[in-house]
């Protein structure tokens, strides 16, 4: 099978799940249960790999920005600088590659299992729907989740380069918390926070879809967790670019 | 039993089943009358499974009509299935119960989700059936902490607990020992008893003796041979007879 022709088959696949996602989304049984552990698993359980990467994160962008500024006499445009691209882009992007890996990979293998031993059939067989029972909590749970995992994940970066800044830059933590937040403005925010729905979405449907698809053989779970990896983080670079050239567009030049 | 004046409740027409060049049922055609009890018969790998499954929407044919009491289901849409699996039950060959669940929640499972009835009902109804099935004590374990043939136990009882009026076992007695097949086979004629109608996908002649009373032998895609299981062992077909004693012959 071509490349292409699997790519038309993962869009295709991908939009009919989404047109089923949303026409059963509305119709009861409501599985609220099961979308608040979807909501633990991928929130709550994912705060410790947000901490370390956000926390490196900080300490990093800090060193870099701050400096390359000090050589040129800018220095104190670090936290701004900081703050922008924190907000914008580097920790919704970030968030999302890390999330791809650890709640879209978990997802995949999960839901894969599941249909090699027939789970997802006994679902079907017993007069339920696996949409309804599977996908819509995993996809809910990463909505909800994924966009305030971000917002953790810009409050743990900012601690870290503020004590970077503190103690490598000689910027005092007062001057760095006015000039961080000083200038960020709502777009900036609100350019990434939107981000991270899509991005979220991205992660659950390429999983589910991925996860439904697996074939009956052992090895083809994880065949499809590898793909459901490959392809979120593909859709996570290619959105990026077309929200932030949409956000340019509207807002932000 | 004669079939006459009974009422069809399955039929399928013309039936068939491919899977990219690899054709595996040709042109099927059989009817499943009320009370009835089918035994489908064949090599593994003929196709016996996908034909059961088909009938739950499971798969989809080629081309051909599956009837379920005169409504042509064929091309129902995943959400008009529901009403039909609702009263078509799939014994699945493996259990296929779901392994995050205790056994107690795979049994409550469709009844939570079909019906109104209260917790400490749905205890009473789940110890029933796992009394029936000599499985008393399991509730609370997981299936990963049960043995294949308690799984499949498990997968008949939970696939029953509706008591749906058609019934499709795939292979319920594969690898249960001789005291829990036999368990298995009264339990299939209990729910005869109770009027359930019923398919029984086998590699077992004893079992499909004992509790069928039609047996049809599936053949390079198509019913080859069929008959009340006493007769078919008188026949003369020489195919039957190499499946039966196990010969290579036809196979």
């Amino acid at each position: 099978m071509t490349l292409i022709h699997q790519t038309l088959q993962f869009i295709f696949g991908v939009s009919i799940l989404t047109k089923n996602i949303w026409v059963e989304l509305w119709s009861k049984p409501f599985h609220l249960r099961l979308t608040l552990n979807q909501i633990y698993e991928i929130g709550y359980k994912s705060w410790p790999i947000i901490f370390v990467t956000a926390a490196s994160t900080g300490l990093v962008l800090s060193l870099q920005f701050g400096f390359t500024l000090e050589k040129y006499g800018l220095k104190m445009y670090t936290p701004r600088l900081i703050s922008i691209a924190l907000f914008r882009e580097i920790a919704p992007v970030f968030t999302a590659f890390v999330l791809a890996g650890r709640v879209g990979a978990g997802m995949t293998a999960e839901i894969s299992s599941m249909k090699v031993t027939q789970q997802i059939d006994a679902i079907r067989a017993l007069g339920s729907s696996p949409i309804k029972l599977i996908v819509i909590p995993r996809v809910l749970g990463s909505v909800l989740s994924i966009p305030f995992l971000t917002l953790f994940s810009c409050a743990i970066s900012y601690v870290f380069s503020a004590l970077t800044s503190v103690y490598q830059l000689d910027i005092s933590i007062g001057m760095f918390t006015s000039r961080f937040f000083n200038k960020v403005l709502l777009l900036d925010f609100l350019s990434g926070f939107t981000k991270t729905f899509v991005f979220a979405y991205l992660i659950a449907i390429s999983a589910c879809y991925f996860g439904m698809s697996a074939s009956q053989k052992k090895e083809g779970v994880g065949e499809v967790t590898t793909l459901a990896v490959v392809s979120s983080s593909i859709m996570i670079v290619i959105s990026d670019f077309v929200l932030t050239w949409i956000f340019f567009l509207l807002w932000l030049k | 039993m004669s079939n006459a004046g009974r009422k069809i409740l399955i039929e399928i027409k013309d039936f068939y089943v491919s899977f990219g060049d690899k054709s595996i049922l040709k042109g099927i055609n059989f009817k499943l009358y009320e009370g009835e009890c089918l035994a489908l018969i064949g090599a593994s790998g003929v196709g016996k499974s996908i034909l059961l499954r088909s009938m739950v929407g499971l798969e989809k044919p080629s081309r051909g009509k599956i009837f379920i009491e005169d409504e042509d289901v064929t091309h129902f849409t995943e959400s008009e299935f529901i009403k039909v699996r609702k009263k078509v039950a799939y014994a699945f060959q493996g259990g296929a119960l779901f392994q995050s669940m205790t056994v107690y929640d795979n049994l409550a499972f469709p009844l939570r989700a079909h019906t109104q009835l209260n917790e400490s009902s749905i205890e009473k109804i789940i110890k029933k059936e796992l009394d029936d099935l000599n499985l008393a004590g399991c509730e609370e374990k997981y299936p990963q902490e049960l043995s294949g043939g308690m799984q499949k136990r498990v997968g008949v009882a939970r696939s029953i607990i509706m008591s749906p009026k058609i019934i499709l076992y795939d292979e319920p007695t594969t690898g249960l020992d001789p005291y829990n097949t036999r368990n298995m086979e009264n339990m299939i004629l209990r729910l005869q008893k109770r009027g359930a109608t019923s398919i029984l996908v086998t590699h077992d002649m004893l079992s499909a003796k004992r509790v069928c009373d039609r047996v049809a032998l599936l053949l390079d895609g198509d019913i080859r041979a069929r008959g009340a299981p006493q007769d078919l062992e008188k026949s003369h077909n020489k195919l039957l007879n190499h499946f039966i004693s196990g010969t290579k012959g036809g196979y």
